[in-house]
C-alpha cells in the first residue's frame, strides 16, 4: 500500500518537478531574451572606445613619466599591478589601497619610518619576459623615477621622501640607498620623514616593476610607452612578437597594439602569463576578452554610434542631445560619478588687490557660482564647492561646509560689499574698489579660449564689477602658459581645475599650497602662497614692499607626517584654514564624471581612483554588440 | 576664399557720348542716371542703410527690450544650461550664457560694420598708396612693391592670421611693441594686413595705363611735379576703380572677419560679433537652431547688400559690361 | 620659352625661401605657446625643461633652428624624405601624418572643383547667352547668394536640416573608400556642395561677364559676318577668351585649397591638412604648422607657375613682359 502511494507520490513528484523544470527553463529563457543587466554578467567580447584624440603628452604611455587620468584606467585596470592597488570601484571604497603585487599592506617599523613588503609568489610578466616579478624589478622601477632623463611624472612623491633617491637623481651614488630587498620576494623602503601615504604613493603606476632587460633600452621620455611590460591581465596585442634579446632586437618592432599617434590606437588582448590565483575578484573580475581605443574626430558621432552600439564606451564630453536626455530616456547608459576634482579660480596672493584677504573674501562672496555651474553643464557636471578639497577624498569629512554661502550660491552683494569696506583698496568705505587706484583695474586674466571657460567670463566681469573690480579678460589659445610663471604677475587666473593623483589630500596641498614646491616655469601654485622673498627674487615677480605672503609649509609637514583618521582630520582642518583664513581661491565647482555605455555594457562600474570606467570589473554582451 | 581678380574685370573709363550738337552730360550725372535705374542696387544700398541706423541707434533698441547684449538671465537657460529658444520678450532666443541673441545681434551690426569699414579704408589707403606709387615710379620701385604683393598673395591667408592672432593675443601689451593691441585694433590689423594687396594691383594696373597718356605730359610740361601730377592729375581716375573695388572689398573682409571670430580669435568675448556667435552655436545648434540662423542671416544679407551695391556701382560705371 | 621658364623658377625658389623664414618668424619668435612646458607636463622642474628644450633644439639660436630646419627638409631627416621633423604634441614623424592628411585635403578640393567647374561655367554660359532673362536672373541670384554667404554658417545650416532634421544625410566625419564606397560619397557630399557653392558663384559671375563682354567684341561681328553658325561663334570665340581667365583664377583657387580649406575641414570634422595646422597652432606643435604652411606656399606657387607657363605659351606677349 505504502509502495503503491509511494509510487503514486512517486508519480506526482514527478509531474511536480516537471512542471517546476519547465517553469524554471521558460524564466531562464525568458531572461536571457530580456537581459536587463540582470543575472550573472557574461564573459567574452571586446570593449570598444572611442575618443577625440590621442593626446599623451610628453610622458607617452610610459607608466613611469605618463601623468594623464586615462593612461592610468589602463594600466590600473588591465596592464600593470603595483605592490598596492584597488578595488575599482565607485565611491570612497574606490580610493582605498589594497593588496595586488603584496601579500598584505605591509609592514611600517614603529617610528614610521620604515615600510616592508612581500612580493607574491607566481607574478609573472607578460610575454615576451615571461618570467616571475622579482624584487630587484620593483627597485628598478624606482632607479627610472630617479633618471633625469626619464622625466618621471610625479618624482617629487618619491625624490626627498625615500633616503638616498635624490642623490641617485643627482647621480652622486650608483644605487638608492634607502630601498633594500632581502631575496626575490621582499623588499623595504626607508624614508626621511614619517609619510602616512606612503602605501599611496607605492600604488601608483610609476611604482609598479618593470623588467630592466627591457626598460634600460628605453630611459627617455616617453620611449618605454610603446613596450610596457603587463604584470596585469591583459597585455598589447602583438607583445609575443617581441625579441628581448638585445636592446637592438627589441627595438626593430613595436606591438601592433598601440599606435601613440593622435589618431592611433590601442588594442589590449588578454595576458596569457596572469594567473587570476595570485589576484582578488575584489580587485578584478576580467569578464572582457579585450580592449580596443580608437579616434573619431567627430564627438556627436562617438555618441551616435553608442545609441547604436557599434561602439562601447567613449572618452569625450557629452554633446547637449545626449545631456538632455541623460536623466530620462537614457538614464540606464549615462552614469554619474564624484570626479574627486575641484574646479577653482586661482587669486596671486603677491599682486594687488589679491594681496589684501578682505578683496578675496569679497570676490567669494559675489560670485555666482550657480551660473558657472549651469554653464558647464548644471547638476550633471558637478556640485557648488564650499571649500578647495574634493569630499571624496576626505572621507565624508566637510560635508556642508560653506563658509561663503549665498542664497541660491548666487552671490551676495551686501556681504561682498562689508568685505570689501575693510580692505585698504576701499578708502571710502562704501562697499567698492576705489576707481582712482590702480589695483582696482583693469585687472589682466588670460583665460581659455574652449568652452566652458569662454562661457565663465560675462559671469565673472559682471560679478566683480559690481564691488568696483573692473577686469580685463583676455582669451587665448593656451592659458597656462602666462599663469604658469610667476614673472607674468597674472592676479587672477580661471583656468584652474585639479584632481586628485591618489585619495589622499596631499596631492593637492604639496603641489598647489607648498612653499618649496612653486617654480619660476611651469608653476601649478598659482597663488604662490607660502612664496618667500628669495623666491620672489630668484623667479622675478612681485612681492609685497613689506611683510610677507602666508605660509602654510608647517601645517602640511605636520598633516603628512600622520597616518588613518588622524590624518584626513588634520587635513580637513587645514581645508577650512584654507577656505576662511587664507583665501587663496574661489572654488566653484567639484566635478561629477559623466560616463556613457552603449547598452551592450550589461555590468557597469566605475573606478573613483581613475575616474573612469572600471574595465576590471564591466562585462558586455556580445549578442548586442554591431560591427564587433 | 578668393576674390575676383581685379585685373580681369575690364578697368572702366569713363567716356562722354555724344556729338558736337548734343548737350554733354558730366560723368556724374551719367552715373547717376544709369545707378537709379537699377532696383537691386538701390535695394542693397537700402539695406546697408537700415545697418547703420540700427547699428548706431543699437543701445536704444537695448534699451526698448529691456535688455543688455551682456545681460545674463538664468531663467533663459535650462538646469542643464541648455539655452531656450525664442519668447515673447526674447525675439531670437537666448544663447548659453543666458543672453539676448536678439540684442547681440544687433549688436554685432556694429562690430562687422565698424570691423569692416575701417579694415577696408586702411586697406585701401595702404594700397592705393603703394600702388600709385609702383605705378608711377616703375624701376626697382615698382618690382619691390610687386613682388611683395605676389608673396603675400601666396602666404596662407587664415593661417597666418591665426598665428599673428594668437600670438598677440597672450599678452596685455599684445605685440610689435604694443602697437597692435589684442581686440578690434588686432582684428582690423590683420585684416587690413592681408587685403591690401588686391587694391594695390588694381590700382599699379591703372597707373601704368594713365601715365602713358597725353594729359600727364601736358601737365608736366607745365612744369608739375611729380606729386602734384601723382595727386591732382592720376588719382582722380582712379576714384571710379577704388570705389567699386571697396564695395567689393567689404563684404570679403566682412567674412573674414566672421571666419577670424568664428575661429575664436581676435576679438573679446564681450564684443557681439556674428561670427562669434555662429562658433558659439556649433556647439548647441543641434538643440538651438535659433542661435546660429538669425546672426547667419544678418550676416549673409549683410554681405548681399553690399555685393549689389558693388555690382550696382560698377554696372552704372561701366556701360559696357551690361546688365 | 626655356628662359622663360627658368626666371620663374628662380622666382619660386626665393618665395619659397621667404615664406619659410616668414614663418618661422611669426611661429618662432612670437610662439603662441611654450612648447617645452605644454610637452613636459604638470610641475616638471627645470631640469627636465631643459633636457626637452635640448632635444627639441629650442635652446638654440633662431638662425640655427632655422638652418636645422631648412637642412632637414632638404635632405631629409631620420624619419625619410623630406624631412619635416616630429610633432611635439604625438612624438610622431610629422611626414606619414601628413600625407594622410593631403589625401583628405585633396579629395575635398579635388570633388569640390570638378562640382563648382560643372555648377559654376555651364551657369555662367547659359546666364550670358540669355541675357535678361528669367534663367539669367535666377542664376545671378543663386550667384549673389553664393558669394555672400559665409562657409561656416552654410555648413552648419546644411547639417542642421539635412543630417539633424531630415536624416537625409550623414554628419560630419570621413568614411575611408576602402570601408564603404557609398558612406565614402554620401559623407562628401556636403562638404563639397558647401565648399563648391562659393567658388560656382564667382566662376559663374565671372564667366559670364566676361562672356558678355566677348560678344560684343568686334571679332565676334566678324565671325558671324562671315556665316559661321552661331554655335561655332560661342565654342570656337567667345568661350575661348572668357575662358582663360579661368584657368588662372582656378590655378589660384586649387592652390589656395591645397593649403588647407580650414573652415570647412573644421565645420564637418574632415582630418585634412587645414583642420590639422588650426589645431597645431591652438596647441603650439610649430612643427606642424611649418611644414604644412611650407607645403601649402609651394603648391601654389608652383601651380602659378604652371598657369603662367601655359599662359605664356598661349599668349607670346606675356614672356617678354
Amino acid at each position: 500500500m505504502i509502495k503503491r502511494e509511494g509510487v503514486v507520490a512517486h508519480r506526482k513528484m514527478i509531474r511536480v518537478a516537471a512542471i517546476l523544470t519547465i517553469l524554471v527553463l521558460m524564466t531562464a529563457a525568458c531572461s536571457s531574451k530580456k537581459d536587463e543587466g540582470t543575472g550573472k554578467p557574461k564573459t567574452g567580447g571586446i570593449f570598444r572606445v572611442q575618443l577625440k584624440t590621442f593626446r599623451w603628452g610628453g610622458g607617452g604611455f610610459d607608466p613611469s613619466s605618463t601623468y594623464s587620468a586615462y593612461s592610468w584606467t589602463l594600466y590600473s585596470n588591465l596592464m600593470i599591478r603595483s605592490l598596492l592597488g584597488y578595488r575599482h570601484v565607485a565611491g570612497d571604497a574606490g580610493n582605498q589601497t589594497i593588496p595586488d603585487l603584496a601579500t598584505d599592506n605591509g609592514t611600517v617599523s614603529s617610528d614610521g619610518l620604515t615600510w616592508t613588503f612581500k612580493i607574491k609568489p607566481g607574478v609573472k610578466f607578460s610575454p615576451p619576459i615571461n618570467r616571475a616579478v622579482k624584487a630587484s624589478d620593483i627597485v628598478y622601477s624606482f632607479e627610472r623615477i630617479a633618471t633625469p632623463s626619464v622625466a618621471a611624472g610625479y618624482s617629487f612623491y618619491y625624490l626627498s621622501t625615500i633616503v638616498g633617491m635624490q642623490d641617485f637623481y643627482d647621480k652622486k651614488a650608483t644605487k638608492i640607498s634607502g630601498i633594500t630587498t632581502t631575496g626575490d620576494d621582499t623588499i623595504s623602503f626607508k624614508l626621511t620623514q614619517p609619510t602616512g601615504d606612503f602605501n599611496y604613493r607605492v600604488s601608483m603606476p610609476a611604482a609598479a616593476p618593470i623588467p630592466p632587460e627591457v626598460g634600460k633600452c628605453f630611459e627617455k621620455q616617453g620611449e618605454y610607452g610603446r613596450y610596457v611590460v603587463s604584470t596585469g591581465p591583459y597585455m598589447f596585442d602583438g607583445m609575443a612578437k617581441l625579441d628581448p634579446t638585445s636592446c637592438a632586437t627589441l627595438k626593430a618592432t613595436v606591438p601592433s597594439g598601440f599606435d601613440p599617434s593622435p589618431t592611433g590606437h590601442v588594442k589590449l588582448i588578454r595576458n596569457p602569463n596572469y594567473d587570476p590565483a595570485t589576484d582578488t575578484k575584489e580587485s578584478r573580475e576580467n569578464f572582457i576578452d579585450g580592449l580596443t581605443v580608437e579616434a573619431n574626430s567627430n564627438v556627436a558621432d562617438i555618441f551616435a554610434k553608442i545609441l547604436k552600439n557599434e561602439v562601447d564606451g567613449e572618452i569625450a564630453n557629452e554633446t547637449p542631445d545626449i545631456l538632455q536626455k541623460a536623466t530620462t530616456t537614457l538614464k540606464n547608459q549615462v552614469h554619474t560619478n564624484e570626479g574627486d576634482r575641484t574646479w577653482y579660480f586661482s587669486m596671486n596672493l603677491t599682486t594687488p588687490p589679491f594681496d589684501d584677504i578682505h578683496v578675496r573674501r569679497a570676490v567669494n562672496f559675489i560670485l555666482d557660482k550657480a551660473a558657472l555651474l549651469k554653464l558647464a553643464g548644471g547638476s550633471l557636471s558637478g556640485v557648488i564647492a564650499g571649500h578647495y578639497f574634493p569630499p571624496s577624498i576626505l572621507a565624508g569629512r566637510l560635508k556642508d561646509y560653506d563658509p561663503f554661502k549665498t542664497t541660491n550660491d548666487a552671490g551676495d552683494l551686501e556681504k561682498a560689499k562689508a568685505e570689501m569696506k575693510q580692505s585698504k583698496y576701499d578708502k571710502n568705505k562704501d562697499g567698492l574698489c576705489d576707481p582712482g587706484l590702480k589695483a582696482c583695474g583693469p585687472i589682466y586674466s588670460p583665460t581659455e579660449q574652449a568652452p566652458p571657460f569662454s562661457d565663465y567670463i560675462p559671469t565673472v566681469k559682471n560679478g566683480f564689477a559690481k564691488i568696483g573690480l573692473k577686469m580685463n579678460i583676455a582669451q587665448v589659445a593656451d592659458s597656462y602658459v602666462p599663469a604658469n610663471k610667476p614673472a607674468n604677475n597674472i592676479a587672477f587666473f580661471m583656468g584652474g581645475g585639479w584632481g586628485k593623483d591618489y585619495g589622499d589630500p596631499y596631492t593637492f596641498a604639496f603641489p598647489l599650497f607648498y612653499g618649496p614646491s612653486i617654480l619660476c616655469e611651469n608653476n601649478s601654485a598659482y597663488s604662490l602662497l607660502g612664496e618667500t622673498r628669495k623666491q620672489a627674487k630668484a623667479c622675478k615677480n612681485q612681492y609685497p614692499a613689506s611683510g610677507s605672503v602666508p605660509n602654510a609649509d608647517k601645517k602640511i609637514d605636520d598633516c603628512s607626517a600622520l597616518a588613518g583618521e588622524a590624518r584626513l582630520d588634520c587635513w580637513a582642518e587645514l581645508d577650512k584654514y584654507f577656505t576662511e583664513n587664507v583665501v587663496t581661491w574661489i572654488p566653484y565647482r567639484f566635478a561629477t564624471n559623466v560616463d556613457t555605455v552603449a547598452t551592450t555594457v550589461t555590468k557597469y562600474v566605475f573606478d573613483q581612483f581613475s575616474g573612469y570606467t572600471a574595465y576590471a570589473h564591466v562585462s558586455l554582451d556580445t549578442s548586442k554588440q554591431v560591427g564587433a | 576664399m578668393a576674390t575676383t581678380d581685379p585685373t580681369l574685370l575690364a578697368p572702366p573709363t569713363i567716356e562722354v557720348e555724344g556729338g558736337a550738337d548734343v548737350i554733354g552730360r558730366s560723368p556724374g550725372q551719367l552715373f547717376w542716371m544709369r545707378f537709379r535705374k537699377d532696383r537691386a542696387a538701390f535695394l542693397g544700398l537700402g539695406f546697408i542703410g537700415f545697418l547703420i541706423l540700427i547699428a548706431f541707434i543699437a543701445p536704444l533698441i537695448s534699451k526698448l527690450v529691456g535688455h543688455g547684449p551682456n545681460d545674463l538671465y538664468s531663467n533663459m537657460t535650462d538646469s542643464i544650461g541648455l539655452p531656450k529658444g525664442p519668447t515673447g520678450k526674447f525675439f531670437f532666443g537666448a544663447d548659453q550664457n543666458g543672453r539676448d541673441v536678439f540684442v547681440r545681434t544687433v549688436y554685432g551690426t556694429r562690430t562687422s560694420l565698424l570691423v569692416a569699414v575701417v579694415a577696408t579704408s586702411i586697406a585701401v589707403a595702404t594700397g592705393v598708396t603703394l600702388g600709385t606709387v609702383a605705378g608711377f615710379f616703375r624701376g626697382w620701385v615698382d618690382t619691390l612693391i610687386s613682388r611683395i604683393i605676389d608673396i603675400m598673395l601666396s602666404l596662407p591667408l587664415l593661417l597666418f592670421a591665426i598665428g599673428i592672432a594668437s600670438a598677440c593675443s597672450l599678452s596685455p601689451k599684445g605685440c610689435f611693441g604694443g602697437f597692435v593691441k589684442p581686440g578690434r585694433g588686432l582684428v582690423i590689423f590683420i585684416i587690413a594686413l592681408f587685403s591690401w594687396t588686391y587694391i594695390a594691383r588694381v590700382v599699379r594696373g591703372q597707373v601704368l595705363s594713365i601715365r602713358e597718356r597725353q594729359f600727364i605730359d601736358a601737365s608736366r610740361s607745365l612744369g608739375a611735379g611729380n606729386g602734384r601730377i601723382m595727386f591732382r592729375e592720376i588719382l582722380p581716375n582712379l576714384v571710379a576703380p577704388i570705389i567699386i573695388y571697396s564695395t567689393l572689398i567689404i563684404p570679403a573682409n566682412v567674412l573674414f572677419e566672421s571666419y577670424l571670430s568664428y575661429l575664436g580669435l581676435g576679438l573679446p568675448p564681450d564684443v557681439p560679433s556674428w561670427g562669434g556667435m555662429i562658433s558659439d552655436a556649433t556647439r548647441y545648434y543641434q538643440v538651438a537652431w535659433w542661435m546660429m540662423v538669425f546672426p547667419g542671416l544678418f550676416l549673409l544679407f549683410t554681405t548681399l547688400s553690399f555685393n549689389l551695391l558693388g555690382d550696382g556701382l560698377r554696372d552704372a560705371l561701366d556701360p559696357r559690361g551690361g546688365r | 620659352m626655356l628662359r622663360y621658364i627658368v626666371r620663374r623658377l628662380m622666382w619660386v625658389g626665393l618665395v619659397v625661401i621667404i615664406i619659410t623664414m616668414l614663418t618661422f618668424l611669426i611661429f618662432y619668435v612670437i610662439p603662441p605657446t611654450d612648447p617645452a612646458i605644454s610637452f613636459a607636463g604638470k610641475n616638471q622642474g627645470p631640469e627636465v625643461l631643459a633636457l626637452i628644450r635640448k632635444r627639441f633644439g629650442l635652446d638654440q639660436p633662431v638662425y640655427v633652428q632655422y638652418g636645422r630646419f631648412v637642412k632637414h627638409l632638404f635632405l631629409g631627416d631620420e624619419y625619410g624624405w623630406p624631412g619635416f621633423g616630429f610633432s611635439y604634441a604625438s612624438q610622431s614623424p610629422i611626414r606619414g601624418e601628413l600625407f594622410k592628411r593631403l589625401g583628405i585635403t585633396l579629395q575635398l578640393a579635388v570633388g569640390g572643383a570638378i562640382a563648382w567647374l560643372i555648377i559654376g561655367i555651364p551657369i555662367g554660359i547659359v546666364s550670358a547667352l540669355k541675357r535678361r532673362s528669367l534663367t539669367d536672373r535666377a542664376a545671378m541670384g543663386f550667384a549673389l547668394f553664393g558669394v555672400s554667404a559665409p562657409v561656416f554658417w552654410l555648413g552648419l545650416m546644411a547639417l542642421y536640416i539635412f543630417w539633424y532634421r531630415l536624416h537625409l544625410l550623414p554628419g560630419t566625419g570621413y568614411i575611408g573608400f576602402g570601408v564603404s564606397p557609398w558612406q565614402w560619397f554620401t559623407h562628401w557630399i556636403m562638404p563639397w556642395l558647401v565648399l563648391a557653392l562659393l567658388f560656382a558663384a564667382f566662376y559663374a559671375r565671372m564667366v559670364r561677364g566676361n562672356m558678355i563682354e566677348a560678344m560684343s567684341e568686334d571679332y565676334i561681328r566678324t565671325a558671324r559676318a562671315k556665316g559661321l553658325s552661331e554655335r561655332r561663334v560661342i565654342t570656337r570665340h567667345a568661350m575661348r577668351s572668357s575662358l582663360t581667365p579661368v584657368v588662372t583664377m582656378f590655378g589660384l583657387d586649387f592652390g589656395g585649397l591645397i593649403g588647407g580649406a580650414i573652415v570647412t575641414e573644421s565645420v564637418f570634422n574632415l582630418r585634412g591638412l587645414g583642420s590639422w595646422v588650426v589645431d597645431a597652432v591652438f596647441s603650439g606643435d610649430i612643427p606642424i604648422v611649418i611644414a604644412v604652411t611650407m607645403f601649402g606656399a609651394i603648391t601654389i606657387t608652383l601651380l602659378n607657375l604652371f598657369v603662367d607657363v601655359i599662359y605664356a605659351f598661349l599668349d607670346p606677349r606675356v614672356r617678354y613682359s
